[in-house]
């Protein structure tokens, strides 16, 4: 049994890949357990599956996962991950920004009993405006709207007990909230100072136009996380405002009835937003509904763990780069 | 023995089926093909009744599947596809659309992709005609991110993983070419010259462009937003909400500072109308979302090609077509 499967999903990275596997294998040279080497092609239009069929057919610790088309970063570290043979996973950019001298302390800091060890790029090497400042304002969002307080969640250099991603749906861009996620699953999380360079070949696949989708996953990813389990107390959240605006002016209306004049706008608009309502609880029971029919329950609860799902933010900080 | 499965959906519009399959049969067989027809009758077809019994009777290449009632062309096709057993299937119209004699180069083309689509090349209809399919097709070009130029083609040739690994349902099979290479198939377009009396097919009546626009839309949405349907629902529910927030904003300031009576504003009823409207389309999206993330483990995400390793290769299939489907753990 292998102890290590590093996940790496590659796109267009033909200049990257054969560097990534040198500097993984030196890295993890001194490191007492096995380890192997997943790389997923993510569609490149390059050279890389070329380069990555070289090293994967001379090297056994290496496994290439060939994907029929581009899925996106997701997909592909699912892809590796349902590939994977480790009891430990880690996953990596194949960009070379991460650095793998940093995955034999990840993994020992998973063996310390946690299930997910989420990297911190400390001393980032980006630019500053278009990139470290929108990631800090979405990591502080995210932080706050999940409540799992990581600092870095757009780092992928991260480790996880296989056991417990096996529960943790991964789809469409939700790498960038697999801590969030794993919260779900009763997840013991931790984070840990990375290293991290700059693009050396290659350019970069991301810009600032990520940050409305990522606001927007985490409208979702805030309602699966929190309510997945009773959606209806999510909707009845939502009717909230509306319910006390309605009182309010529909109050109004009864006071200008008083006069004797009827305000029509007072009254309409109160009865439109409590009609809202009443479509918000009709809306939440359907919800409720699709939960229900659900086959089993939308995300199985690692019940040994589960009391530590909710980590305050200074435990979850761990250690200094040295 | 046959070594290729015809679907033909037999359905309102039918050329005399008798000749049409004697001349397909003959053209795939000069072409080096084993074909067998599989007739589907979609509902009561009374034309085509007893030419298919005849053709049943006589020949030994032809078998009938009777609907019970009319359920629509991707049904048609669906239900002959799951009587076929080749690994390489082919679909054509109850009518000849293409040149019938050209029939071998769609399957050739088989030979290094999943899925052959036809554009009919030279065109000899009318301009009109033409226009109405240049519509259609840039239509569906926006917004599927379609690359196929002749969406209203139906002839088709694919292997077996396409269709059972495809969802096609409603009148969709006209963006299986789409559909399938969203999924990861290799799907590839060759030209065929268009058949004579495909030409002389009727125009739509207005209902038809109703339903051709309503199958626009829901491939728009299958393409692009069935991961995450807040995406679609979520930017116009909030621009309402918010126009609709900052409309009460102002009435409410009015009110308390310059004492304009709240009873006598219209654009009070406007402000929360917005406000509820975007509130619900808001709703709606995150039942889409929740919908997604419950289902979300069941969900095709990803299509391995091949896994390449040292001393062991995945086997694959001999038209290197996938072997593994992702589905999200």
């Amino acid at each position: 049994m292998t102890d290590v499967s590093i996940v790496v999903p590659l796109y267009n990275e033909q200049d990257n890949v054969a560097r990534l596997c040198s500097a993984t294998h030196e890295a993890l040279a001194e490191m007492p357990r096995t380890y192997e080497l997943v790389l997923v092609d993510d569609g490149s239009r390059d050279g890389t599956v070329a380069a990555a069929t070289a090293i994967a057919r001379s090297d056994p610790r290496v496994r290439l996962v060939v994907l029929a088309r581009n899925a996106g970063q997701t997909a592909a570290m699912a892809a590796g991950m349902a590939h994977s043979r480790g009891k430990y996973l880690v996953t990596m950019d194949g960009d070379l920004q991460n650095d793998p001298r940093d995955i034999p302390m990840l993994v020992d800091t998973l063996e310390e009993d946690y299930d997910l060890v989420a990297g911190w790029r400390m001393k980032r090497q980006d630019k500053l405006v278009t990139r470290k400042i929108p990631s800090r304002i979405a990591n502080w969002l995210i932080g706050k709207i999940t409540g799992i307080p990581i600092r870095d969640n757009g780092c992928s250099l991260k480790a996880y007990r296989a056991s417990v991603m096996r529960h943790v749906p991964l789809y469409s861009e939700m790498h960038r909230f697999i801590p969030a996620m794993s919260s779900i699953a009763g997840a013991r999380i931790i984070q840990v100072p990375v290293r991290h360079h700059a693009r050396q070949f290659g350019a970069s696949k991301y810009g600032l136009s990520r940050i409305y989708k990522v606001l927007l996953d985490l409208i979702s990813i805030k309602l699966v996380v929190a309510y997945a389990n009773r959606p209806l107390v999510w909707f009845f959240k939502m009717a909230v405002a509306p319910a006390v605006l309605a009182a309010a002016f529909i109050a109004g209306g009864v006071v200008s009835a008083l006069d004797g004049t009827y305000s029509l706008p007072l009254f309409g608009s109160g009865l439109i937003l409590a009609l809202t309502v009443g479509f918000l609880v009709a809306l939440g029971s359907l919800a409720e509904l699709a939960k229900h029919f659900a086959r089993r329950d939308v995300v199985p609860l690692v019940t040994a763990s589960a009391k530590y799902s909710r980590p305050v933010a200074s435990k979850l900080d761990r250690g200094n780069l040295t | 023995m046959t070594d290729i499965d015809v679907i033909v959906p037999v359905g309102v519009r039918t050329d005399d089926l008798a000749a049409l399959h004697r001349r397909r049969g003959e053209a795939l067989r000069a072409a080096g093909y084993r074909p067998s027809f599989t007739y589907v009758v979609d509902g009561d077809v009374p034309e085509a009744r007893a030419v298919l019994a005849a053709l049943v009777r006589d020949s030994n290449d032809a078998c009938v599947i009777q609907l019970s009632r009319q359920f629509g062309e991707t049904a048609a096709i669906l239900a002959g596809f799951a009587s076929t057993k080749t690994e390489r299937v082919m679909i054509l119209p109850a009518f000849e659309q293409v040149e019938t004699a050209e029939l071998g180069r769609v399957l050739d083309a088989l030979a290094d992709a999943d899925l052959v689509t036809v554009r009919r090349f030279p065109r000899c209809d009318s301009a009109l005609r033409r226009g109405q399919s240049y519509v259609f097709e840039s239509l569906l070009k926006r917004v599927g991110n379609s690359r196929f130029r002749d969406p209203g083609c139906t002839v088709h040739a694919l292997k077996r993983a396409v269709l059972e690994e495809t969802t096609l349902y409603g009148e969709q099979h006209g963006f299986l070419p789409l559909l399938a290479a969203n999924g990861g198939f290799r799907v590839v377009e060759i030209d065929l010259p268009q058949a004579r009396r495909d030409a002389a097919r009727k125009v739509h009546g207005p209902g038809g462009y109703v339903h051709r626009l309503v199958d626009i839309l829901s491939v728009f949405f299958l393409t692009r937003f069935t991961r995450r349907p807040l995406r679609f629902f979520g930017p116009a529910g909030a621009a309402c909400t918010g126009v609709g927030l900052v409309g009460l904003a102002v009435v409410l300031v009015q009110r308390v500072f310059l004492n304009v009576p709240l009873a006598e504003r219209p654009a009070l009823i406007l402000s929360s109308l917005l406000v509820a409207v975007g509130l619900q389309v808001l709703a709606i999206g995150l039942i889409g979302e929740l919908i997604v993330f419950i289902n979300a483990r069941s969900m095709r995400q990803y299509r391995v090609r091949e896994i390449i390793e040292a001393d062991v290769e995945m086997p694959r299939k001999k038209s290197g077509h996938l072997t593994q489907v992702g589905v999200a753990e």
